[in-house]
């Protein structure tokens, strides 16, 4: 009897010892992921935020502001983006010249990488024709740029004397003032997917299909999950249909949140196949949600942002 | 049989002293080159450098305060200079930003553009373009970024070193690609001096040639196979300063100076080192010494030389001159002849505005170039204009300008090239 107590009450030691251990573990974990889930959403909020307050500012140019091409040619402003938006980076003779600079090596790489971004331009206040070109040769870049002195209603933006984005929009108007963190590229990235978003509305419709239509599409890009659990995982299923007699590549997929996590993916959609991808997600806190994905294929040069919403109760 | 014996034994022994080189081969710095054809034959041990200090002149340098003379100066008088105007042509093919290298065959100038990466020839007489070395791409003859331009003035051609492609280039004076080479090792400045190359390994560690790696300095022969190396360095990783312009050229000659150093060493072709100027400074010993570089760190050398004139590589040498530059201190004109010195900036005065005389460059060893900026000097005419009464300030202008700048001034614009100022000094 003395020598089964001796024996159980070890084991019954280290089974609450390991009990404990793992309590406290995945206590841990989950703390961690609450963290880890609050971080997250606060950056979002405050890429919301930013998005907001850039969203906020728009400017109706003065008809009278004029500017001059490489050439040497006087242009309206206004004339830049007469029929279709620009993307305009402002630099300043002022401004610390790298500075500017590596803005604009930002701006030829998302232009590059995101077909989707309005043209862009840069516009040089203070420097001469001479300088510019020498800049497109050093930067061995065709963006086009524009030679300008202070433009008055961008005076007290420009005052701030750093190097900053707006969007040019036909009939002169200045909006979406951007300017860019210098400690972080993310958001560069999120204003530039913004932009593209934003001024894609109009080209959308040939790339995020919906309903019956042939060609690459996707039936239904955006799902609603309805209510789902807290911390309960949800699987979702996006189908990827591909009618065209060309097969498709899935070039790039981005998930906007590290709630998400993608499960299964095709890296080809045969001619008459269909594919899906799948992707878990689960929700850290209560309430609605709502969170995308961009997908890029090679049957078109605009993204797909397929959309998953819901309330976690 | 005993003779032949010996002779045996002393074969044997002269074959066994003998000492054995290795040999072995170093690819190309690029991957561009995979048939591994091109390869340097690099052995596994060099000479240094021979370091020769008996010649040395002393250069009577001045800081900020030192009112005090020194040596034979003549302060405050005005050096007899002639100077004359040299506009760089202006088109779209050679657009210059800033000039970083000068170079001449007697009848043209070669110029080099580091920030905006690109080389070009100008006529002497005129300033009309002559042609452009190489354009920005990847192909042959293309470069992504230029470090620097050598002219190998005894086969008349123009070598450009493009350190992210890893190649030479070589061009005939009129432009024409000669042909291309990998670089072998890592150097980011180069001169011809003689029939050898000088190398400036800088701080480049070279791993892949153990032979000449962590030294400074590469004498070698034109096929980039080293002959001599010279200034190891063995930095403490906490001190990141060098000098940008360590090594120049004058005339011919090849000048170095490092960091943490008031020597400047001539490199000649047969390896000897030469301290050929020692900067010293009035009322304080050398600010570093040999364990300093193996501890310093930033932080330390910033301290140490806080509000304290000393010398960092600005330097021109001509026949007659050494013009430098002191940090914290007066720039200074030597005349070699004399030994006389002269203090802070002569009394120049191109088109009247505020740029002085600095003499960054020789041409031919035999007279400074300057560079003016016209939309610098325009700007400055403009602010000028504003602070004075426009009328007035014509009529001092007309009144101070000579004939030819009075007919440049008519015909700038903002957009020009910058002109060059090529200034004769007076002995004194």
């Amino acid at each position: 009897m003395k020598k089964k107590t001796l024996l159980i009450a070890p084991a019954i030691v280290i089974t609450a010892l390991l009990f404990t251990a793992l309590t406290y573990y995945s206590g841990r974990v989950s703390e961690y992921e609450i963290e880890h889930s609050r971080l997250t959403n606060s950056i979002v909020r405050l890429e919301d935020k930013l998005m907001k307050q850039v969203s906020a500012i728009r400017y109706k140019l003065p008809d009278s502001t004029w500017v001059y091409n490489r050439q040497k040619e006087r242009v309206l402003l206004a004339s830049v983006a007469e029929t279709e938006p620009r993307l305009c980076l402002y630099a300043d003779r002022f401004q610390c010249e790298s500075c500017w600079q590596a803005e604009l090596g930002s701006l030829a790489f998302y232009q590059k990488k995101d077909s989707g971004l309005p043209a862009p331009a840069l516009l040089a206040a203070n420097y001469n024709i001479r300088e510019v070109k020498l800049l497109a040769q050093r930067n061995n870049t065709d963006i086009p740029m524009y030679v300008t002195e202070e433009i008055p209603v961008l005076q007290h933006i420009a005052r701030l004397r750093k190097p900053f984005f707006f969007v040019l929009e036909p009939g002169g108007v200045v909006s979406s003032v951007y300017f860019p963190d210098e400690q972080s590229i993310t958001s560069d990235s999120t204003y530039f997917t913004t932009i593209a978003r934003r001024y894609l509305k109009t080209v959308a419709p040939t790339a995020q299909s919906t309903g019956k239509q042939k060609g690459f599409h996707i039936p239904e890009a955006d799902i609603d999950l309805g209510d789902i659990g807290l911390r309960k995982k949800q699987e979702v299923v996006f189908s990827l249909v591909n009618d065209t007699d060309t097969a498709c590549d899935i070039l790039d997929i981005r998930l906007s949140c590290s709630c998400m996590m993608l499960q299964s993916m095709p890296q080809r959609v045969l001619p008459g196949e269909t594919g899906e991808i799948r992707v878990d997600i689960i929700q850290l806190s209560k309430g609605p949600f709502s969170r995308t994905i961009e997908l890029r294929t090679s049957s078109s040069d605009a993204p797909y942002m397929l959309n998953i919403k819901g309330n976690v109760v | 049989m005993k003779k032949s014996l010996i002779c045996m034994v002393v074969s044997c022994t002269m074959i066994l002293s003998c000492k054995k080189v290795h040999v072995t081969e170093l690819s190309p710095m690029s991957l561009d080159y995979p048939d591994s054809t091109k390869v340097l034959m690099i052995e596994d041990k060099y000479p240094y450098m021979k370091l020769v200090t008996d010649k040395v002149v002393h250069l009577q340098a001045k800081g900020k305060d030192n009112t005090q003379p020194c040596g034979i100066i003549q302060n405050g008088e005005s050096l007899a200079m002639r100077y004359r105007y040299l506009p760089l042509e202006t088109t779209d093919e050679c657009l210059i930003g800033q000039i970083d290298q000068i170079d001449s065959d007697g009848s043209s100038i070669f110029i080099f553009d580091e920030k905006n990466y690109s080389a070009y020839r100008f006529s002497l007489e005129d300033g009309s373009f002559i042609c452009k070395y190489g354009t920005q791409g990847r192909g042959p003859g293309e470069y992504i970024s230029l470090n620097c331009m050598a002219i190998d003035k005894k086969n008349k051609e123009v070598c450009l070193l493009d350190f992210e492609l890893f190649k030479l280039m070589y061009f005939s004076y009129d432009g024409e690609l000669l042909r291309e080479e990998p670089q072998y090792y890592a150097y980011n400045r180069f001169f011809y001096c003689g029939d050898a190359l000088i190398l400036n390994t800088d701080r480049n560690e070279n791993p892949m040639a153990p032979a000449i790696s962590n030294n400074s300095l590469v004498l070698a022969q034109p096929d980039q196979t080293p002959l001599f190396k010279g200034f190891p360095h063995n930095y403490s990783d906490k001190f990141n300063y060098t000098i940008h312009y360590s090594l120049i050229k004058c005339k011919d000659d090849v000048y170095y100076t490092h960091v943490m150093s008031d020597t400047i060493w001539q490199i000649k072709p047969n390896g000897v080192c030469e301290a050929k100027y020692v900067f010293k400074f009035q009322g304080r010993d050398n600010l570093f010494d040999e364990n300093d570089f193996q501890q310093i760190t930033n932080e330390e050398y910033e301290q140490r030389k806080k509000d304290i004139a000393y010398y960092a590589g600005d330097i021109t040498i001509t026949d007659n001159f050494i013009r430098a530059g002191i940090f914290n201190g007066q720039p200074m004109l030597y005349s070699i002849s004399t030994g006389h010195y002269y203090y802070g900036y002569p009394n120049n005065r191109y088109f009247d505005g505020p740029t002085s005389f600095e003499g960054k460059f020789t041409l031919d060893g035999t007279s400074f170039v300057d560079v003016l900026q016209p939309f610098q000097l325009l700007q400055n005419h403009e602010l000028a204009k504003d602070m004075y009464n426009e009328i007035s300030y014509d009529a001092y202008w007309n009144k101070r300008l000579t004939e030819e700048e009075r007919q440049l001034l008519q015909k700038m614009t903002p957009e020009d090239n910058p002109i060059l100022v090529i200034v004769d000094i007076e002995p004194f």
